[in-house]
């Protein structure tokens, strides 16, 4: 079938070139007919694949697709370049996705390595997409990070959106992102339409207050001309400018409404898919864009309590005149499908909700993304609903799939569901471990809108858990989160309302709650020459219960300071008048943790030393135990991972991996770092402020596969790294490492590895140790 | 000798004086056998009294005339080098035909050679005190167009301060009272509040002026007035009908222009019609327009041909050809080049603009032409010590991911080098967070920047020494 609509397209192609084709012994510009030889050639690369697979494809590319490229003029070159496009992107033969991919990264790698920039450029958002569409998030930012630097070298246009002037807030109602503009003009619209794949990349990051501004840029870019255009209608290509320019804003739209739904704001998500909505496209290319936005926004209307039920109406008929889109997908379909189900279960019309979500999550035919939406759906409501069989294996599988698929913010919305269906389950301790992981998430990415209500949930877990005190503590903890956000009104009076609900009675008093745990139980520093040497080591209690207990550290001249509020204990040894041995007494607040900063002088670091530390809770439990040795400062480096530790695994929660990397050089420099693990595991890197650095789901140190992904790449080299400000001489970082198929007998090993003039070399080993 | 001189003159005017009063059929029946008839026929086509404007003809005309011993047909033989009609542009081979019609007696002559020496065109060097004595001279014999060119350059500070109210008098009787083209089309730009004239500015009056300088027949004004209309068109708030009606008007006096052989009028027509469609005439090619001018070597013509064929607004990336539009910056660059005595060399802006835009063809690659770094490297090593675009692309080069000159530490360093140039010479052309993402990217080292830095202050940027290692 796709065969013989192939042929039926490159007849049509080749009768309509040759109907114009005419001679022309004057030069000429514009309208060119197309070249019949380039279109063959393309159409030809199809069949290649379709006989032979992709790999013969790009072989048959990189033969006779260079030759013919080789010997044609300008004209002759675009046309083949533009059939391939087209056959990857437009026509029928996209929907094979093997295809589509293949093509669009032979058009990129020519484009980029070999030198024909325009396809190059405008293989970009494709080839990030390509990326993006099969998990391959670090590879995505690889390709956008050349870009920036491509357009940053040219002079002319300015792409990072930090050193933008700053106008105002960017709205009224939700402070924080702001409206910048470029100092200098970005002449290109393509680079305004590469512009929001950056946004969609940050956003992918979790960086969502960039993407906000990137797509306000883009979006005004795109206003400022279609209004210029506007006032041209005579010209050539307004009309066609105008188009591209709308699409474009359209763009910004759908990756704003994204952020909104990142941040868990429907009522701002509403907005930005009722802009789209009004624009009704005059020809056939956007509309399916406008009609999903429509039928997103009459869900979103539903959800908020603005309409009633019998929006289900609107969405069919929507879906069907979707269905009659050029543009339209499969996905699309199923997506507005989706939508309403939910309607339909959240209004107690359970049968054919049901029916549907059931039909995609059943449907063989489906794309795997579909599927997790489905499924996603599912679990959802069927935790809303109590109906808790077979949900975890399901929600479980969700949730390796979107680790795998490299979306960290994928994993908050599954983290929400999994608790809610832990609550049910009235497993409390392990809803606590997932709640706790989902307050880490939102932290890191600096959600905090979603704060009050998950803090909310965690006040909820503890009261049933009996552990009053602490719930309360949580349940004040969100109503100031709420009145510090910042948030639109109508926002803040629904999460109002969600946190204001009474809190559940207590279910379980006497559940046995996990240890406070002290990690890690050996840590060794070799400090730089001139430099102090630090250790840390961590107090967690990933219980739901205050617990207290003494913390004992034995070494030479000890002395200490307790920071309660910052969670901290200062330890300094060789102090004039310090002791032999401290005692400080501790009570850790459920899932907080207490930093143990051990520091040894400069000035006496020259000699080996040890301090000993134990943690014995008061309520009897065992007596752990830690040391923390150092060795004699390492002279003639100029940088260093100046710490190796061994960490006793721990199943209740996720062990931080604190290192410190010292450095005497003070010129500020971005160095690249990864952590080569001994065994499949996923690392992920926090910078010092608990920024994601990356994620790399297999623990291999590429960041090319599926589900890596690269947050902070300021060196734009396609490798994570962390800045070496040249104001410090320290700076840690932290590793959370989750073995793919959990610690069995073997321990693990992490190399922390840096780059250095292209050489990665081994700076560290940690090693965690299987728990007996 | 000078009585004599004066008599030659004299008697050149005279016996052409009898063809001015003759029409065109009596023109072209005693053309064979008279020389001044010959000319006076071509001077009317060449001024668009007889249409079309045929090249051809009027250069076949003015050489025979001319080799009879026609003095018009000498001066029109110099337009024909300086206006490219039917020959290449050449100031330099008009001013003998200048010199040789002031020689023979014509006034006409006399004038357009005062104007090269007024501009420096085709004469050894500029001397506006030897283009202005013959343009006083011209106009001391009585001619007409000597009188007014020499009031125009006294306006414009060239010759006795203490004349410039009469040189304003004299320019305004002839435009108002002596239907002078010329003088209007000077009386325009005094209104229009030209600098070098110390203007006033009065936009009525400069457009009046102006029209009237155009309606009679002087093509800079027809040009002038196009380029007005087109102003008109542009200028924001202007609504779509309004808008139109000027593109219209322009288009109008640019043809007109470009039917008198006005190469400036013909490529600015050229880029309208290349995004108006509704303008063109049926079977009008607004871009054979471009390529003729630029094959005859124009330097304007070749900078828009290159311009259209590296990026044309109103079409797609299909229509465009990086390999013609390098083709176009290389005959530019070449035009626009010289050597100097320690064997730098040196570019004007035109020369500038087209070094950018060849740097980043080479640089990028694609429409047709091959990426050519080596090329690239090339242009920048010659002109980086004048050009800080030529430095951006010397440091790009070599601090590429893929480095494609090489790979090693001095590579690295010298590359950085070349940015750090950049940010010293234009901060705001090369940030310091570029300068970081560099340095970070290739491990460079503090002492790797000092050496960097060495190099700087070595001179090592001199366009002489050798930035590749």
């Amino acid at each position: 079938m796709k065969a013989s609509f192939a042929h039926l397209w490159a007849a049509l192609a080749v009768v309509t070139f040759s109907a114009v084709s005419h001679a022309e012994e004057e030069p000429s510009f514009g309208d060119k007919p197309s070249n019949s030889e380039s279109v063959e050639l393309a159409r030809s690369t199809w069949t290649v694949y379709r006989d032979e697979g992709m790999d013969a494809a790009l072989r048959f590319l990189d033969t006779d697709g260079r030759a013919y490229i080789r010997k044609s003029d300008a004209l002759a070159r675009y046309d083949f370049f533009s059939m391939l496009n087209s056959l990857a992107l437009f026509s029928k033969e996209r929907e094979d996705p093997v295809w589509s991919a293949g093509v669009v990264g032979w058009i990129y790698r020519y484009g980029r390595f070999d030198g024909e920039n325009y396809w190059y450029r405008n293989m970009v958002s494709e080839m990030y997409q390509v990326h993006v569409s099969a998990g391959r998030y670090g590879a995505a930012r690889e390709v956008i990070n050349y870009e920036l630097t491509r357009l940053s070298m040219d002079g002319r246009t300015e792409v990072e959106i930090s050193r933008f002037k700053v106008l105002r807030p960017l709205m009224e109602d939700f402070p924080g992102p702001m409206l910048r503009r470029p100092h200098t003009e970005i002449v290109n619209w393509r680079n305004m339409d590469f512009f929001v794949s950056v946004a969609a990349l940050d956003l992918a990051e979790g960086k969502w207050a960039r993407a906000l501004e990137e797509c306000s840029v883009a979006q005004d870019h795109a206003v400022g001309n279609i209004r210029w255009h506007a006032e041209r209608p005579t010209l050539q290509d307004s009309e066609a400018v105008i188009d591209q320019l709308t699409a474009l804003w359209r763009k910004g739209c759908d990756v704003e409404a994204e952020v909104w739904d990142f941040l868990g704001l429907p009522e701002l998500e509403l907005r930005s898919h009722s802009e789209v909505a009004q624009y009704r496209a005059k020809k056939g290319w956007d509309q399916h864009y406008v009609l999903f936005a429509e039928c997103q926004a009459a869900h979103l209307g539903f959800v908020l309590g603005n309409k009633d039920a019998s929006v289900v109406a609107d969405l069919n008929a929507l879906q069907a005149e979707l269905k009659g889109t050029k543009r339209v997908l499969p996905d699309d379909l199923k997506n507005v499908s989706l939508l309403i189900a939910d309607i339909h279960l959240l209004s107690g019309n359970a049968e054919p909700g049901w029916q549907i979500i059931n039909g995609i999550r059943k449907d063989p035919a489906v794309s795997a993304n579909m599927k997790f939406r489905a499924d996603r759906e599912w679990c959802r409501h069927r935790v809303r609903t109590g109906a808790l069989e077979e949900v975890e294996p399901t929600l479980l599988n969700l949730l390796e799939t979107a680790r795998a698929g490299g979306i960290k913010r994928e994993e908050i919305d599954l983290y929400r569901i999994y608790s809610d269906f832990l609550i049910a389950s009235g497993r409390y301790e392990d809803a606590l471990r997932i709640q706790n992981e989902l307050l880490r998430l939102l932290r890191a990415f600096n959600v905090y809108p979603r704060m009050p209500e998950a803090l909310y949930g965690l006040a909820k877990i503890r009261a049933l858990m009996g552990q009053k005190l602490s719930a309360d503590e949580a349940l004040a903890e969100a109503g100031e989160k709420l009145a510090a956000a910042g948030i639109p009104k109508a926002a803040a009076a629904r999460i109002r309302a969600t946190i204001s609900a009474p809190l559940p009675a207590a279910e379980k008093e006497d559940e046995a709650k996990p240890p406070i745990d002290l990690q890690p139980r050996r840590s060794m520093m070799i400090p730089l020459a001139g430099l102090p040497s630090r250790g840390l080591f961590s107090l967690t209690n990933p219980s739901a219960a205050y617990g207290s207990g003494k913390l004992t550290l034995a070494g030479p001249g000890l002395s200490a300071r307790h920071d309660a509020d910052a969670g901290q204990l200062f330890v300094q040894l060789g102090t004039t008048g310090g002791q032999p041995r401290l005692v400080q007494p501790l009570t850790l607040a459920p899932g907080s943790t207490v930093l143990v900063d051990i520091l040894s002088d400069a000035a006496k670091s020259d000699a080996a030393q040890t301090v000993e530390i134990s943690w014995q809770p008061n309520d009897g439990g065992a007596e752990q135990k830690a040391v923390w040795s150092t060795d004699n400062p390492e002279a003639g480096v100029s940088m260093a991972v100046t710490d190796a530790s061994e960490y006793l695994d721990n199943p209740f929660y996720l062990i931080p991996i604190y290192h410190l990397i010292q450095y005497q050089d003070d010129f500020e420099q971005a160095v690249d770092f990864r952590v080569v693990a001994s065994q499949p595991t996923r690392v992920e890197m926090y910078d010092q402020g608990e920024q994601l650095v990356f994620v790399d789901a297999e623990g291999d140190g590429m960041f090319a596969s599926e589900g890596d992904s690269i947050s902070q790449d300021l060196n734009r080299n396609g490798e994570p790294d962390l800045r070496l400000q040249a104001s410090g001489k320290e700076r840690r970082f932290m590793l959370f490492v989750r073995p793919v198929v959990g610690l069995k007998d073997k321990d693990l090993d992490l190399e922390i590895q840096v780059k250095i003039q292209g050489k990665w070399q081994t700076y560290s080993t940690d090693r965690i140790v299987v728990a007996k | 000798m000078k009585a004599l001189l004066i008599l030659f003159l004299v008697s050149g005017c005279l016996g052409a004086a009898g063809v001015f009063e003759m029409s065109e059929k009596e023109l072209r029946e005693k053309a064979d056998t008279d020389p001044e008839a010959m000319t006076e026929l071509a001077w009317r086509v060449y001024s668009g009294k007889i249409t079309p404007f045929d090249h051809k003809f009027i250069f076949e005309s003015f050489t025979k005339a001319a080799e009879a011993g026609s003095a018009r047909a000498e001066t029109g033989l110099g337009l024909c080098h300086k206006e490219a009609i039917h020959v290449k542009p050449s100031s330099e081979n008009a001013v003998p035909h200048f010199q040789k019609a002031v020689e023979m007696g014509n006034l006409q002559g006399m004038v357009e050679l005062g104007i090269c020496w007024i501009y420096g065109d085709g004469v050894p060097e500029r001397n506006p005190a030897k283009g202005m004595a013959l343009l006083k001279r011209a106009g001391d014999m009585g001619h007409p167009n000597g009188k007014v060119q020499y009031a125009n350059y006294t306006l414009k500070g060239l010759g006795d301060e203490s004349q410039r109210d009469a040189s304003l008098a004299l320019l305004k009787d002839f435009a108002d009272n002596k239907g002078h083209a010329r003088a209007a089309f000077f009386m325009g730009h005094y209104y229009r509040g030209n600098e070098m004239m110390r203007g006033e500015k009065k936009p009525e009056l400069a457009r009046k002026y102006f029209l009237k300088a155009a309606e009679g027949g002087d093509k800079v004004a027809m040009y002038q007035m196009g380029l007005d209309e087109i102003a008109i068109a542009w200028k924001p708030g202007t609504g779509a009908a309004k808008q139109m009606e000027a593109k219209r008007k322009g288009v109008l006096w640019y043809r007109k222009a470009m039917a008198l052989n006005h190469m400036e009028a013909k490529l600015k027509l050229s880029k309208v019609l290349s995004r108006e469609k509704s303008l063109r005439l049926e079977g009008e090619n607004w871009y054979a327009y471009l390529v003729e001018e630029a094959d005859k070597g124009y330097l304007l013509a070749l900078k828009d041909l290159g311009d259209i064929n590296y990026h044309a607004p109103g079409y797609t990336f299909r229509d465009l050809d990086w390999k013609l539009a390098a083709e176009c910056r290389e005959k530019i660059l070449a035009m626009s080049t010289r050597q100097l005595e320690d064997g730098r060399w040196t570019l004007n802006d035109e020369g500038h603009h087209a070094l950018v835009n060849l740097m980043e063809i080479y640089f990028e690659g694609g429409l047709g032409q091959d990426r050519d770094i080596p090329r690239c490297m090339e242009l920048a090593q010659r002109y980086a010590y004048m050009s800080f675009e030529a430095l951006r692309y010397a440091g790009s080069i070599l601090l590429h991911p893929e480095a494609p000159l090489g790979k090693t530490r001095e590579h690295f360093i010298r590359g950085y080098a070349c940015l750090l140039q950049v940010r010293r010479l234009s901060p705001t052309y090369m940030s310091e967070d570029m300068l970081f993402v560099m340095r970070s990217r290739h491990g460079i080292t503090r002492e790797e920047v000092a050496k960097a830095e060495a190099l700087l202050a070595r001179r090592f940027l001199n366009g002489l020494t050798p930035i590749l290692p």
